[in-house]
């Protein structure tokens, strides 16, 4: 159990970030980052326990979850849409903006910068965990970086 | 010049030939070295972290653990003689290759479920309630399975279809849903 402690803690704050880049809703990240962990806990055994597998997990039940949403156009959480939570987790109106115009962009763009902005995953891992070869993940990375920077720029007062 | 050397340089992926061209590039174009800024400066902000507040606390569920009561020592003397006599069929009547079971465990979180099932091929797609695994919101299963290619799925409630979110393979079925395929071996 040890040994899993350490796994989490050298983990969570990535992992968490990661999640709630791609779902702006902490609460959705927290039940995901959850399950996470405890099904790798439960289904693994310790030496396999690593970061892309980690993220595989995590993005297999993000893609659930996010279809689950869209399909049954659920709500936002109640904390979601409490006034004042995005400002107690992000505490400058850039960061606020920035995740907000992620979540406008396309399905694989969000997918690529969120997972790319954990800084734990290399071009090669982001590969693997996707399907795409890695010098489409390089490029794919900068367009997408591209188009959130014209989308803030569009919307600067 | 190069436009992906931005996001090599933002993402630490360029080599020590492409830092020396993208230096060059940066020093000979004032607009390339704008755009460089202005997307380190929009990572920055993307990657502010999530204040620590809002980090869950681990609730990983430990092991169950049985603690024997005096009353239980007959029973437990028993069992252990029955584990006994099924270790010695076990080793000196080997089962025909091919009918050595595995348990495998499974797991999912849905905490707001009142009925959980799983169905798959190794139930002939019949479907097996799943029970509570504490009140964490989990459920699990452990069935004994033979080694091989096996698929399977969730139901929620008697009508949602869920493909184990965990398991990386999957292939559509015939109405219109996902079945996760789960590989079983001696190894495994």
């Amino acid at each position: 159990m040890e040994r899993f402690q350490n796994f989490y803690r050298s983990q969570r704050k990535p992992f968490f970030a990661y999640l709630f880049r791609r779902t702006a809703d902490p609460s959705l990240a927290s039940d995901i980052l959850q399950e996470s962990f405890t099904r790798l806990y439960a289904a693994y055994p310790a030496e396999r326990w690593n970061t892309r597998l980690l993220y595989t997990i995590g993005r297999n039940l993000l893609i659930d979850a996010l279809r689950r949403r869209k399909r049954e156009a659920d709500p936002p959480r109640e904390e979601a849409q409490a006034p004042g939570l995005e400002e107690r987790l992000l505490a400058r109106d850039e960061a606020r903006r920035a995740l907000a115009a992620l979540q406008r962009l396309d399905e694989e763009d969000q997918d690529l910068l969120s997972l790319v902005a954990g800084g734990e995953l290399s071009y090669r891992e982001i590969a693997a965990l996707t399907g795409l070869s890695e010098g489409n993940v390089r490029v794919k990375i900068h367009r997408a970086r591209c188009r959130l920077r014209s989308l803030l720029d569009s919307e600067k007062p | 010049m190069n436009p992906t050397w931005i996001s090599q340089f933002i993402d630490d992926e360029l080599d020590l030939d492409e830092k020396e061209q993208f230096l060059r590039a940066v020093q000979a174009s004032r607009e390339y070295a704008a755009e460089a800024l202005a997307l380190l400066e929009q990572e920055k902000w993307l990657r502010a972290e999530p204040r620590q507040a809002a980090l869950p606390e681990l609730r990983v569920a430990e092991p169950f653990r049985f603690r024997l009561r005096r009353w239980m020592a007959p029973l437990a003397a028993f069992a252990a003689g029955a584990a006994a006599a099924a270790a010695l069929w076990f080793f000196l009547i080997p089962l025909p290759a091919g009918e050595a079971l595995r348990p495998h465990r499974f797991v999912l979180y849905q905490p707001e479920a009142a009925r959980v099932e799983i169905t798959g091929s190794f139930t002939g797609w019949r479907s097996l309630p799943m029970r509570r695994a504490g009140g964490a919101g989990y459920w699990e299963i452990t069935l004994e399975l033979p080694p091989g290619e096996h698929r399977f799925s969730y139901i929620v409630e008697g009508g949602r279809r869920l493909a184990d979110p965990t398991v990386a393979l999957r292939e559509q079925d015939d109405f219109g849903g996902e079945n996760s395929i789960l590989e079983v071996t001696f190894s495994s």
